[in-house]
């Protein structure tokens, strides 16, 4: 049981990304930061979450973030709609996706997924969903 | 007549109730279920619990349709799945919430919804009956045996099969 007791004592730092019912948590190892989106900011590789993912219809009504992920070079960054949330939780909140899922998922990058008040969350991987973002260009 | 000891009586007697034979027929314990308008069930055997179908369930984007989600069953994380695709039934007009059960077989294991829970029951071995020729094609795979619950006709479903299926791509 050493293993588990180790356990006990680590956190998981997570960045969630709430877009009206829909909340995504990313490993916050991967964020480099995150702010307002200015109509200005265009020299940058910027990626629409939209093109990602599916955007919840009541997440327009939210402002557009920007979202700076970190790469191996340097960074991406991702354009939604949505609140952003820095949070911390044991990593016994941390779950695998059953294996049925795992071998049955469309969206490669849902990776596994975690409890947080009540509620379970999706945890997305940040480097697929980086190859993702270069596919869709 | 000869005189026979207590001791000796009783010990006879120890020994006659020893080869007391066991008449009961072999029976097996099926979960019976409705699923699109007919009956189904799985060896009880395999299934290791029936939740209520109101049981709180998380969706999980970039799934397909016969994902419905995922329920925490007391700190353990199961998947939620139809099987309508699979065994090729009709989709629900309107979903029902049914019951869930927590299925297990070999290394597999997920939540299947059911429309509706029908019985637990223990039958005799010899009433489960090779299912026919006749039996849609749909089906053919995943059914093992046929038996009859009140009148009706239940297909008993190889859960090992609808799993492996599943996790293969189908339904």
């Amino acid at each position: 049981m050493i293993g588990g007791s180790r356990l006990e004592q680590l956190n998981l730092p997570l960045v969630l990304v709430h877009q009206g019912q829909q909340t995504l948590a990313l490993e916050s190892r991967w964020v480099l930061g995150c702010h307002a989106f200015r109509s200005s900011q265009t020299a940058i590789r910027i990626v629409e979450a939209a093109h990602l993912w599916s955007q919840p219809s009541t997440a327009a009504q939210s402002r557009q973030q920007l979202m700076a992920l970190k790469t191996s070079t340097g960074a991406w960054y991702l354009r939604f709609c949505g609140e952003v949330e820095f949070i911390e939780l044991p990593a016994r909140q941390l779950y695998a996706l059953p294996d049925l899922m795992q071998a049955r998922k469309t969206w490669p990058a849902v990776k596994a997924l975690v409890e947080y008040q009540g509620e379970l969350l999706v945890l997305l991987d940040a480097l697929l969903l980086e190859q993702q973002a270069l596919a869709v260009g | 007549m000869s005189q026979t000891s207590v001791d000796e009586l009783l010990a006879l007697k120890r020994e006659a109730a020893n080869e007391i034979v066991d008449v009961d027929e072999p029976t097996v314990k099926l979960v019976i279920f409705a699923l699109g308008g007919k009956f189904f069930a799985f060896r009880g055997q395999f299934i290791k619990e029936v939740l209520p179908g109101d049981e709180r369930l998380f969706y999980v984007p970039g799934m397909p349709a016969s994902v419905q989600g995922v329920i925490n069953v007391r700190g353990d994380i199961e998947s939620v799945i139809l099987l309508h695709n699979l065994l090729d039934l009709p989709s629900p007009e309107e979903m029902v919430s049914g019951s869930i059960l927590l299925g297990q077989a070999s290394d597999m294991h997920s939540g299947i919804r059911v429309d509706e829970l029908l019985d637990v029951v223990d039958l005799p071995l010899s009433q489960l009956q090779n299912p026919p020729e006749s039996l849609p094609e749909s089906l053919q795979p995943y059914v093992a045996a046929l038996v009859d619950f009140s009148g009706k006709p239940v297909a008993l479903l190889d859960i090992e099969k609808v799993f492996a299926d599943y996790q293969e791509g189908l339904g």
